[in-house]
């Protein structure tokens, strides 16, 4: 470990001032002018490092990634209308026809991810795209051929094009919030003379938040939009039956809350065995739903739930841990009050009071639910990196500069502490996932959101293998997955077992 | 030492209050009213259309509501001076059509009028002689003031001695002379004024009931409410009765709570009874193959669901698919309590063995990791390497030195863990047909059986909180420097 490093080491806010030109760096690549940016390492570059060479811990995170990939594909994975259909009438798209359509999806978390589905790959070729132009247009920053990422992204929009004349005019304003998130992305990036790294990541956060207004955009507007319905149609029927002269469907070609054949209850055809044949590669459950298609929005279910529960108590653990840790005092005896009293109160038993009082349950609900209940563990934790940072020099240096105190407090002291806190995130979206699909098994869940724990009390009833394993092997899975790469990430922002 | 431990007991006072707090805060907090007329039983799909189930329900509801002192105002009650014309208007705007006035307003109408109990007598009586209200709305009156007048029965569960009972006969009695006190909407006047002149003989009859005091008033003011009623209640061990159990709370969740407390602190023994030793294992052993083997099985563990290990187990060991060893449900065999203890106790044995077996295996695997965690800390540090150098044998190393000062930090996650296992016994209970606090909270949730909700609850906190305390308690006695904090 050189020197430098050591001193990021303890001031992880250190410098972002560039390390003179032609330094090496043990363990890193020699520094060239292609990447001007890797001059600079700072903690959050350490950390990176040091999760990436923790294969476990890589491989758990790309499998968190994979199963986001999955919940936002679903659709095309696992749904009874083709992608293409060509018949006499000419040609139609009737799965994206029916992406925002009440019918088809019934809920809000189903409306947001055929959103990503649909509007993901503009902002992202967006970005790609801006890449490869080069930002602010010097050539030592491009990345990629603008050629191919230029061609991908018109292609795009040809795309988006047929859909807005063939399947639904919603695809016209969509189209305009992805082109307006594209020309902006595309302003930002050439606009600049030189990027400092500084500036680069500035751009980066600007991007984000361009992307996030466009979704919010899109998603409001489908809201305004939501009323849309389409009489369902067998399309199984139709394409098996009529006249379809060409139809490309989805290889699971089975919704997840209808069943499977419109005869399946009357003819006692429910609780299917696995086959590969039927196309039920998990079988279907007492309803004649398929088990995989459940499975695979379930997905979506789990990961909303998860993330933003967690979210939301990792919100309320800042700023109450923040406030206790940095002024003490009196404000900090009260909270701890609180706190004391919360921890003597089971979380699950306190939840499943405030369930108890409602009538309709959301998922909406017990994500608030889950997020109302849990933040004692985080406001301990950021109370506690509080109180150890603020006798550090630093601390006692920027308000000697005169630097505002919710500055010290967010921009200071809380980017140190983060740390511990994302660690605690990542445990606690897994807990999240554990609490929801534990309530569905229960049946105090939503009833309408197909989920692994609703499909698990279904096997428990049935004493069906199928509907015990899936849901209990792909709860397994995530709540694995997400501990290890909460491992990963505590081993490392650990400075004993830096390498 | 004491003084630590006088300091920590004095310290559960205002803990109490705090949960006792939190618990009304909820009820308060709730969107709506809480334990309100309407709603559906939805999510129950088992109790839907079951018109028995719903109408229990609506009694469950405004039993609560008597109970916690829902349909008072929050803090401040003056409703013994209801005013005649604020009443009126509540009567006839919850007599318009919703679209006229909005379903919002027109429902609130209807709630208040419903709150106000026999407040609204004095007021109501005044309307009834009113001579300028036309046929509808004195009707209407009418309507509300047999409402209010009504007396419920004591509530008295299946235990009653002689004395209520009379009292309960009475009661109806008079119940059924009030209901009687009516005329049918449309009626001549002729027909309605020997109702009312009947209406005010009974009022002039029961005058004093409704003639209050400075006294009175100031009592009322204060303890008639939302809150009074809650902390009296509180006060006197009143937790109230559950409709579904015909009883008093706390002597149900008395009953429930030794199969819950029997079955919570055996497995939390065996977790750390299992747990510490295997840690201690894996910090000597660390490194080894056999060791990262375990330590990934320990890991697999923590992440498994019990829910669903449950299931299965029940699918394979008791519910004959395989195998058929356990009993499949329950704490004992019923009249078990009259053979020998051994045969006794071999029952409950038998009836534990799988739910201790999911309960255990989540916590002992976390509670390994600690320890490991806790140890490797200590034979890392200088005294260890000292005493070694000094010719302390490796085995006496660990015993004596490391072990005592590794594992003593788990005595505190013998606290913060107490709260996840009584939360999982709640998946066990349920699994397992278990009698006990979980299973009794979750039933008592889809049955919207609030009473108990609440009184669970504060049970629960506070047998948390009894957990904790001794858990720091022990944790001062063997770590003396804590005490001197």
């Amino acid at each position: 470990m050189n020197r430098d490093e050591d001193l990021h080491d303890q001031h992880p806010e250190w410098p972002d001032e560039p390390v003179s030109e032609g330094v090496l760096h043990p363990d890193h690549e020699p520094v060239v002018d292609e990447h001007p940016e890797k001059d600079v390492v700072t903690f959050a570059d350490i950390v990176r490092r040091q999760f990436m060479d923790n294969r476990v811990a890589v491989f758990a995170l790309r499998s968190v990634q994979m199963l986001i990939l999955l919940a936002t594909v679903a659709p095309l994975i696992a749904l009874n209308v083709p992608y293409v259909m060509v018949t006499d009438a000419g040609l139609e798209l009737p799965i994206f026809e029916r992406m925002f359509d009440r019918l088809t999806f019934k809920g809000g978390v189903d409306i947001f991810f055929n959103l990503l589905l649909v509007l993901g790959p503009a902002f992202w070729l967006s970005g790609r795209f801006a890449r490869a132009v080069g930002l602010s247009g010097d050539r030592a920053s491009m990345r990629g051929n603008p050629a191919v990422w230029g061609g991908l992204l018109v292609a795009y929009y040809a795309f988006f094009g047929l859909l807005a004349w063939k399947a639904h005019p919603i695809y016209l304003k969509l189209i305009g919030i992805a082109a307006g998130a594209t020309f902006l992305i595309l302003v930002g990036a050439l606009s600049a003379r030189r990027l400092t790294p500084r500036d680069k990541r500035r751009r980066a956060n600007q991007v984000r938040v361009i992307v996030a207004l466009g979704f919010a955009a899109a998603f409001t507007v489908l809201q305004l939009e939501w009323k849309y319905t389409k009489p369902s149609e067998v399309f199984r029927y139709r394409v098996e039956k009529e006249d379809v002269k060409f139809s490309l469907s989805p290889p699971i070609f089975f919704h997840p809350d209808n069943a499977s054949d419109d005869n399946a209850l009357a003819l006692n055809r429910s609780l299917k065995p696995p086959s590969i044949s039927a196309r039920h590669l998990l079988g279907t459950d007492a309803n004649g739903r398929d088990v995989f298609s459940r499975m695979l929005y379930g997905t979506r279910i789990s990961l909303t739930i998860g993330i933003i529960a967690v979210s939301i108590y990792v919100t309320i653990g800042i700023i109450l841990g923040s406030i206790a840790g940095y002024f003490g005092g009196k404000v900090d005896l009260l909270i701890m009050f609180v706190l004391q009293v919360l921890i003597c109160i089971p979380t699950l038993f306190l939840l499943l009071t405030i369930i108890a009082l409602f009538d309709q349950r959301s998922i909406f609900l017990i994500m608030l639910a889950i997020g109302l209940t849990s933040w004692t563990g985080v406001t301990r934790l950021v109370r506690g990196e509080f109180f150890r940072q603020r006798s550090i020099e630093y601390v006692a240096a920027a308000k000697c500069l005169g630097v505002p105190e919710r500055r010290i407090i967010f921009s200071h002291i809380l980017k140190n502490s983060i740390g511990p806190v994302l660690v605690a995130a990542a445990f606690g979206v897994a807990g999240a996932i554990l609490t929801e699909s534990f309530l569905s098994f229960l049946g105090l869940g939503d009833t309408n959101a197909p989920s692994w724990g609703q499909i698990l009390a279904e096997g428990r009833d049935k004493r069906k293998n199928w509907l015990i394993f899936s849901p209990g092997i792909a709860i397994f899975f995530v709540v694995t997955v997400l501990n290890i790469v909460g491992e990963g990430l505590r081993d490392a922002l650990d400075p004993k077992l830096r390498t | 030492m004491q003084a630590f431990i006088l300091r920590r007991v004095l310290l559960m006072v205002p803990t109490l209050f705090g949960i006792s707090l939190v618990t009304w805060l909820v009820m308060m907090l709730a969107p709506g009213r809480p334990g309100s007329t309407g709603g559906s039983l939805e999510g129950s799909t088992e109790q839907i259309g079951d018109m028995t189930k719903e109408l229990e329900k609506g009694k469950a509801q405004r039993n609560f509501r008597r109970q916690y002192g829902l349909d008072r105002p929050l803090f401040v009650n003056t409703w013994y001076d209801l005013s005649a014309d604020e009443l009126l208007k509540d009567i006839e705007t919850q007599k318009k059509k919703i679209a006229d006035v909005g379903a919002a307003v027109k429902r609130k109408a209807k709630e208040r009028l419903e709150d106000y109990g026999t407040y609204a007598v004095p007021p109501l009586m005044e309307l009834l002689n009113r001579a300028d209200l036309d046929d509808g709305t004195r009707h209407e009156v009418l309507r509300w003031l047999l409402r209010s007048s009504y007396t419920p029965p004591i509530e008295t569960g299946d235990t009653a001695d002689e004395e209520t009972l009379n009292r309960n006969r009475e009661i109806r009695t008079e119940n059924l002379r009030l209901g009687r006190m009516k005329w049918r909407l449309g009626d001549p006047r002729e027909k309605q004024d020997p109702v009312i002149a009947q209406w005010n003989t009974w009022y002039e009859d029961n005058r004093g009931n409704w003639e209050y005091g400075a006294f009175d008033k100031a009592f009322i003011t204060i303890t008639d409410t939302s809150f009074g009623t809650y902390w009296g209640k509180l006060a006197t061990g009143d937790l109230g009765q559950s409709v579904i159990h015909k009883r008093p709370v706390l002597d149900l969740v008395a009953e429930r709570m030794k199969y819950s407390i029997a079955l919570n602190v055996t497995a939390l023994l065996i977790v750390f009874f299992l747990a510490i030793p295997i840690g201690v294992w894996a910090a000597v052993y660390r490194g080894t193959k056999i060791e990262r083997f375990v330590g990934v099985i320990l890991f697999a563990l923590y992440s498994l669901p019990n829910f669903f290990i449950a299931t299965l187990l029940v699918k394979w060991f008791a519910a004959g698919e395989p195998y058929k060893v356990f009993p499949i449900s329950g704490f004992e065999s019923t009249g078990s309590a009259d053979l020998s203890t051994s045969a006794h106790l071999s029952d409950i044995l038998k009836h534990i063995t799988l739910p201790l077996i999911c309960l255990t295996y989540g916590g002992f695997a976390g509670i390994s990791r600690y320890a490991r965690a806790g140890m490797l800390d200590q034979i890392r540090s200088d005294y260890v390497r000292t005493a070694r150098a000094k010719g302390v044998g490796g085995f006496k190393v660990i015993t004596r030195h490391v072990l005592r000062n590794g594992v003593l930090p788990i005595i505190t996650l013998l606290g913060t863990s107490l709260p996840v296992i009584i939360g999982g016994s709640v998946a066990i209970e349920f699994i397992f047909g278990i009698n006990g606090m979980g299973l009794l909270m979750f039933q008592s949730v889809m049955a919207k059986d609030f009473n108990v909700i609440m009184g669970v609850q504060l049970m629960v906190g506070v047998l948390t909180m009894i957990g904790i305390l001794i858990s720091d308690i022990t944790y001062a006695i063997l770590d003396p420097r804590i005490s001197l904090r």
